[in-house]
């Protein structure tokens, strides 16, 4: 039942070249999509990392300028509703809307790789628990219970950390099981069983390196959901908290004052936009090379 | 199985629940009953993370004294451990009583029903405009696979797949409401709507919103069940007959491929609609998305758990919708039945 709804994400056979695991970055590179998605992406890390050393004004002081103006000469983006320099906010905004992603989604592959493979070694009732335990997981609407979470602990860095991993682990840890069980059937774990290995350097020697090239991909992907996660729970104002500079925050901050200024809203959502496109097409570019198939198309 | 003997004259319509389509359909309705009951356990419990003070602390201030903390506490019941009050607020829930919020001290019906009532539409709205189009550009591009049209849809579905709801909310509020001045710039005029045109404006962009988000998914899935049946044998076999090339795409092509889309369909669309959370808060829509964000703002835990139950029912509504259209559609579902 689990094995067919997985695999509709992971190919039948692990893509291969010449025992070695293919390079993401050259699969990336290999598509149009893949080089677009790079090239915007790396611009935008550029503005996430170095931004801060390029700002005109002290992005948290109040009323370096008029309040909720437009683009000026000496405010090129305008000023919000306190008079903070929207250019200067902009710059050292971009940091924990990829930074808790990437923590976050990190620790949820590598637990999903855990229990996935755990999972289909130890087989019988444990898998059977495992994989039930994960799909009542799965029946939960993310947002909904994330917002619950966020509601009942507060808001802070390790609860927004906590709240995708919970999300993101029952996912991947789906993934990382269909692909184990795809593997663990093939010749090189039975040799190595006749070898008479240990269970732990099987897991680690032969299956992991084979169901890593799927779980990639889909990691690429749960980052990209990632950012829009935190950059959605932050413009709804349960993320990330005010004071400090944030794409997400900056448009829920100054949300109100949108027909008085929209430039102060419109260039965070233009951040955002740009952070999550590029990170959208590097991982549709990976998704692709790892799913491609062999069929023949009648071209209709 | 059969060793209760139904007289099978009088109850005609026994034989029936042994049909694989009902006892399939049966299975989803229990799972969408448990999907509702663990939903409401996970949301239960996080809620009753907030401690009694700090619930009483935002409410009355910081003025308030522990001996003030304890009699709230006693008064709202939130002394009692947290399986007694999820009990309590259970038995009370399947009966159809939402309780009253201890926040706004009003019943939680009157704050949600009518918030209920405008997301509904919202939601079927989306759904009735996405699916067709969806369908419509899936098919469009499954049939050009590969061309550069098929290829410059990929990458916009992308693009637009890759933008947040809000985003894409506040670059059409931008767009509609500001630049070109056609729709009002929040949906507040549903609360007290004076006409159906002032209605209907307000409910145009959150619908917009929702419709961009999902398109693109269900395009995608669409594309990709349709090009698989072109590629299957039956689809060669109809070509070769020389079959009009609607008959093969709407008709052999598109019944295999409706099963594994609309399967698809169910699976997502759950996530899908958990836009309506975000979309309801860029339009100031007042719905229960709008409802939930407020009353988790405030530790509102009735309305909290009312509105969970609520779009949780509503995913499980349509995913079961869903799944009994899957089980219409399946071939090898109508050969047991027949047989």
């Amino acid at each position: 039942m689990t094995a067919t709804s997985a695999a509709d994400i992971i190919p039948a056979e692990p893509i291969e070249e010449e025992g070695r695991p293919p390079s993401a970055i050259r699969a990336i590179l290999r598509s149009t999509e893949g080089r677009i998605g790079l090239g915007i992406g790396l611009c935008v890390l550029f503005v996430i990392v170095f931004g801060r050393f390029f700002t005109p004004y002290n992005p948290d002081a109040i009323q370096v300028g008029p309040s909720a103006a437009g683009p000026s000469w000496s405010h090129l983006l305008g000023t919000d509703s306190l008079g903070r320099d929207v250019l200067s906010r902009l710059l050292v905004g971009g940091g924990a809307i990829i930074l808790i992603p990437l923590v976050a989604v990190t620790i949820a592959w590598v637990l999903g790789l855990t229990v996935g493979m755990l999972g289909v070694y130890l087989g019988g009732r444990t898998d059977a628990l495992i994989s039930r335990f994960l799909d009542l997981l799965l029946t939960l609407p993310p947002l909904l219970v994330v917002l619950t979470l966020i509601g009942g602990a507060g808001t802070s860095t390790i609860v927004l950390v906590v709240s995708l991993v919970l999300v993101y682990t029952p996912r991947m840890g789906r993934i990382a099981r269909g692909a184990t069980q795809a593997a663990i059937t093939s010749e090189y774990v039975q040799a190595a069983q006749a070898r008479g290995e240990r269970t732990f350097a099987i897991l680690f020697r032969e299956v992991l390196p084979n169901i890593i090239s799927p779980t990639v991909a889909d990691y690429a992907l749960r980052i990209t959901y990632g950012v829009i996660f935190i950059a959605t729970l932050n413009f709804l104002g349960l993320g990330v908290q005010p004071p400090k500079a944030d794409w997400g925050v900056m448009i829920h901050d100054h949300y109100a004052f949108f027909n008085v200024a929209p430039v102060a809203t419109l260039a965070p959502a233009a951040a955002i936009a740009l952070l999550s496109i590029s990170l959208n097409l590097v991982a549709d570019a990976l998704t692709q090379h790892v799913t491609q198939g062999h069929r023949e198309i009648v071209p209709l | 199985m059969s060793s209760i003997s139904l007289p099978t004259l009088s109850l005609g319509k026994v034989p029936v629940i042994r049909s694989p389509r009902v006892r399939a359909i049966g299975r989803q309705l229990a799972a969408a009953v448990a999907t509702l009951l663990v939903i409401s356990i996970v949301v239960f419990g996080f809620m009753s993370l907030r401690t009694p003070s700090e619930i009483a602390h935002q409410k009355f201030g910081n003025q308030i004294t522990p001996e003030q903390i304890t009699a709230f506490a006693q008064s709202v019941g939130l002394d009692k451990p947290v399986w007694e009050r999820y009990g309590i607020w259970l038995s009370h829930f399947v009966r159809g009583d939402m309780g009253t919020s201890f926040v706004t001290n009003s019943p939680v019906t009157d704050n949600v029903i009518p918030r209920f009532k405008k997301t509904l539409v919202l939601a079927a709205l989306a759904i009735l405009i996405s699916l067709p189009i969806s369908v419509a550009i899936g098919v469009f591009q499954a049939r050009r696979v590969g061309s550069v049209t098929d290829l410059s849809l990929l990458i916009g579905s992308t693009v637009v797949a890759a933008l947040p709801e809000f985003v894409v909310g506040i670059l059409l509020l931008f767009l509609f409401a500001r630049v070109l001045g056609w729709l009002p710039t929040d949906s507040t005029a549903l609360v007290f709507p004076t006409s159906f045109k002032n209605e209907a404006e307000a409910y145009a962009l959150p619908t917009a919103t929702l419709v961009l988000a999902i398109v693109p998914y269900i395009a995608r899935i669409a594309r990709g069940s349709l090009r698989e049946a072109l590629g299957a044998p039956y689809t060669q076999a109809a070509v070769l007959r020389g079959l009009p090339r609607r008959t093969v795409v709407w008709d052999h092509a598109m019944r295999n491929a409706g099963v594994p889309l609309i399967n698809a369909v169910a699976v997502n669309i759950v996530y899908l609609l958990s836009g309506v959370i975000v979309v309801e808060n860029v339009f100031a829509f007042p719905g229960i998305g709008q409802g939930l964000v407020q009353a988790i703002q405030t530790t509102d835990v009735y309305n909290v758990l009312a509105i969970a139950m609520m779009m949780g029912a509503l995913f499980v509504i349509v995913s079961v919708v869903a799944d009994i259209f899957a089980a219409y559609l399946n071939p090898r579902l109508k050969a047991t039945a027949a047989r």
